[in-house]
């Protein structure tokens, strides 16, 4: 019975005019986004300007000068930006605020205000293609520890307020320096010999389809919930013999099944130009990177943004999914501020490893990334659980948002 | 006469409270995440044009809801008041909402110390809404299917977040942010047609 349901259920979806705007939007976004992406398999070779890139470190020498260096920068400029619910928030500071950082800045360089302007002028007329250009530094004092700059980097998050670059938990990820011909080696090395080339196309293949991904199945979750009652066949589906876990898991299913197949289409893509690419190179690729990008990485986001869409659907018997899914894909995406290599994923719902070399970064977060995909995994088996039961209640009559909220006690069984 | 006001108190009471609602409640959340004192124009503009130009998302394509079931439009069509009058009054009366909030939400901007041409800057977000609203109406209409409405506007919202600027050109919704104040025209007028497009398109669908 499951069974054939869940084939109906995939015709269905099939027919659907929302789900071939899905298949269009999400391989429109993913061929104009990524697409043909710029392979390189060749080792770095020393160049003039010696630019090889960033790379991530958690040195704490790096992280105290490139700290002070933006908080120097930011003063500089007056101008102070914080994330503190993923949209990015201006700061203004009064005059006591002002003059406190200006201690702090003092108390850690040894460096007075007019110092530092000088320097970060003289820093600005010296770098000439300003996107590659390392950040701006400041040397720490001598005889200050790392303690009494954490100590600093406190005062200062309580003068901006949440969501600044300055706060441990961010800085304590690592901070993104200059990196020298030996990392870009390494990075290199990574790539051929621990990713199989494969890999990080497979990450940077992830992390585009993501954000897309991030809001796209809860048009397709919504439509499909509402379609019964468009066709006035609610009521008839409610007095069939199957049970409402049988009816909500099949529809789930197959919504989940039949919105994986673009992404699986684009991935095997991105493969077969992996492939192409390497063909005649001394180059052992990994033919099954993509299987844990879509099936690890992305198919975790399909399966909890559907199954909140379901449930509110069901829920309310509303289209106020999108717009709850729009307001959390929004600050999902924004939240995560211009560094998006940082290994920082956290509960994000939108995972962001925007680049195809950094392995060690995303190797070093690894775990990190797991407990994230196996949460919302959970919360969204949660969300099917919770429309399973919202659909039976509805289906004895307990529960009709149609017109009328709760019926309570007066209960008038539909099936 | 009194017949349309009728017709706008009954969707006042009936259909335009939950969407006004949830814009105001998406407009009062805003300074918990967005820096709303002492901003210069280029960032008022960004407030603006990428957060509070979604309100139009959610009032402008609820105008066609009440008639979302088929025998509700088979019956409304044989009244005599046309359909597409009842549909227009509906759209002013969203965009009397749209502006009402919009002015509010400015005049605290302006309490902020923010500093704008207020002028410029409300008839420039008035063109981002009434463009991002009227492709949500025109989309719903042709579709009959209000996910559709949401739907499109949302993914136009995101393309200009992706895609360079150049390639949407005078279309591009973040244009005040940028000091392309005069792009507004195109987004403004393309906003009236869509959603004169969406009217027609609706109240000839049976």
């Amino acid at each position: 019975m499951f069974f054939k349901l869940l084939q109906k259920e995939c015709m269905q979806t099939f027919k659907s005019l929302i789900y071939w705007i899905y298949v269009i939007c999400v391989l429109l976004f993913f061929f104009t986004q990524m697409g043909s992406p710029e392979f390189d398999a060749k080792k770095p070779v020393k160049t003039e300007n010696g630019v090889y890139g960033t790379v991530f470190s958690k040195d704490e020498k790096d992280i105290q000068e490139v700290l002070l260096g933006e908080l120097a920068q930011d003063f500089y400029e007056n101008s102070w930006r914080t994330y503190p619910a993923g949209f990015i928030k201006y700061v203004k500071l009064d005059e006591k605020e002002t003059q406190e950082i200006d201690n702090i800045l003092e108390e850690m360089t040894g460096l007075t205000e007019e110092q530092r302007r000088m320097s970060i002028e003289k820093f600005e007329e010296e770098i000439s293609q300003p996107y590659m250009s390392p950040d701006f530094r400041l040397p720490v004092k001598e005889g200050v520890s790392y303690e009494t700059f954490k100590e600093n980097m406190k005062k200062v998050c309580v003068i901006l307020g949440a969501g600044s670059s300055y706060e441990e938990g961010k800085f304590s990820q690592g901070v993104e320096v200059p990196a020298d011909y030996e990392d870009a080696v390494a990075e290199y090395e990574n790539l051929i010999e621990k990713d199989k080339f494969t890999g990080g196309y497979a990450r940077l293949f992830s992390d585009y389809l993501g954000i897309v991904l991030g809001i796209m199945p809860v048009f397709v979750a919504v439509t499909r919930c509402m379609r019964d009652r468009r066709a006035k066949m609610q009521e008839l589906i409610y007095v069939r013999k199957v049970s409402s876990g049988t009816v909500i898991l099949s529809r789930y299913i197959a919504m989940v099944v039949t919105m994986l197949l673009p992404v699986i289409f684009a991935a095997l893509y991105t493969l077969m130009q992996c492939i192409g690419y390497t063909k005649g190179m001394d180059i052992a690729i990994d033919y099954l990177a993509f299987v844990p990008s879509v099936f690890v990485w992305l198919l975790p986001e399909i399966m909890v943004v559907s199954a909140l869409g379901m449930f509110l659907t069901e829920l309310t018997d509303t289209a106020i999914a999108v717009l709850v899914q729009a307001v959390w894909w929004y600050t999902g995406v924004f939240m995560q501020g211009d560094v998006l290599t940082s290994g920082d994923f956290g509960f994000h719902l939108v995972i962001r490893h925007n680049s195809v070399l950094d392995y060690q970064v995303f190797a070093d977060h690894y775990q990190e990334f797991i407990i994230n995909r196996a949460f919302y995994a959970g919360v969204a088996l949660f969300f099917v659980v919770l429309s399973v039961w919202v659909y039976s209640m509805k289906r004895k009559g307990a529960w009709d948002f149609y017109g009328k909220i709760l019926r309570g006690s007066k209960r008038k069984s539909k099936a | 006469m009194e017949r349309y006001f009728v017709v706008a108190k009954e969707n006042q009471k009936h259909n335009l409270r939950i969407p006004f609602l949830l814009c105001s409640l998406l407009l009062i959340v805003s300074p918990l995440f967005l820096g709303m004192e002492n901003l210069t124009e280029p960032e008022t503009a960004k407030v603006l044009e990428y957060y509070v130009a979604l309100i139009s998302v959610i009032l402008l394509p609820a105008v066609f809801l009440p008639e979302q079931d088929k025998d509700i439009r088979d019956l409304l069509s044989s009244k005599y008041t046309p359909m597409a009058k009842l549909y227009g009054i509906r759209i002013i009366q969203a965009m009397l909402y749209l502006m009402l909030l919009l002015g509010v939400y400015m005049c605290i901007l302006k309490a902020g110390n923010c500093e704008f041409a207020f002028g410029k800057l409300y008839m420039g977000e008035l063109a981002t809404m009434v463009f991002l609203g009227g492709m949500g109406v025109f989309f719903y209409a042709l579709t009959d299917q209000v996910v559709v409405g949401y739907m499109i506007p949302l993914l136009y919202y995101m393309l200009n977040i992706t895609i360079p600027i150049n390639r949407i050109g005078t279309f591009y919704l973040f244009s005040m942010s940028i000091g392309k104040y005069e792009w507004k025209w195109t987004l403004g007028m393309a906003g009236v047609v869509l959603l004169a497009a969406g009217i027609a398109i609706r109240s000839k669908r049976k």
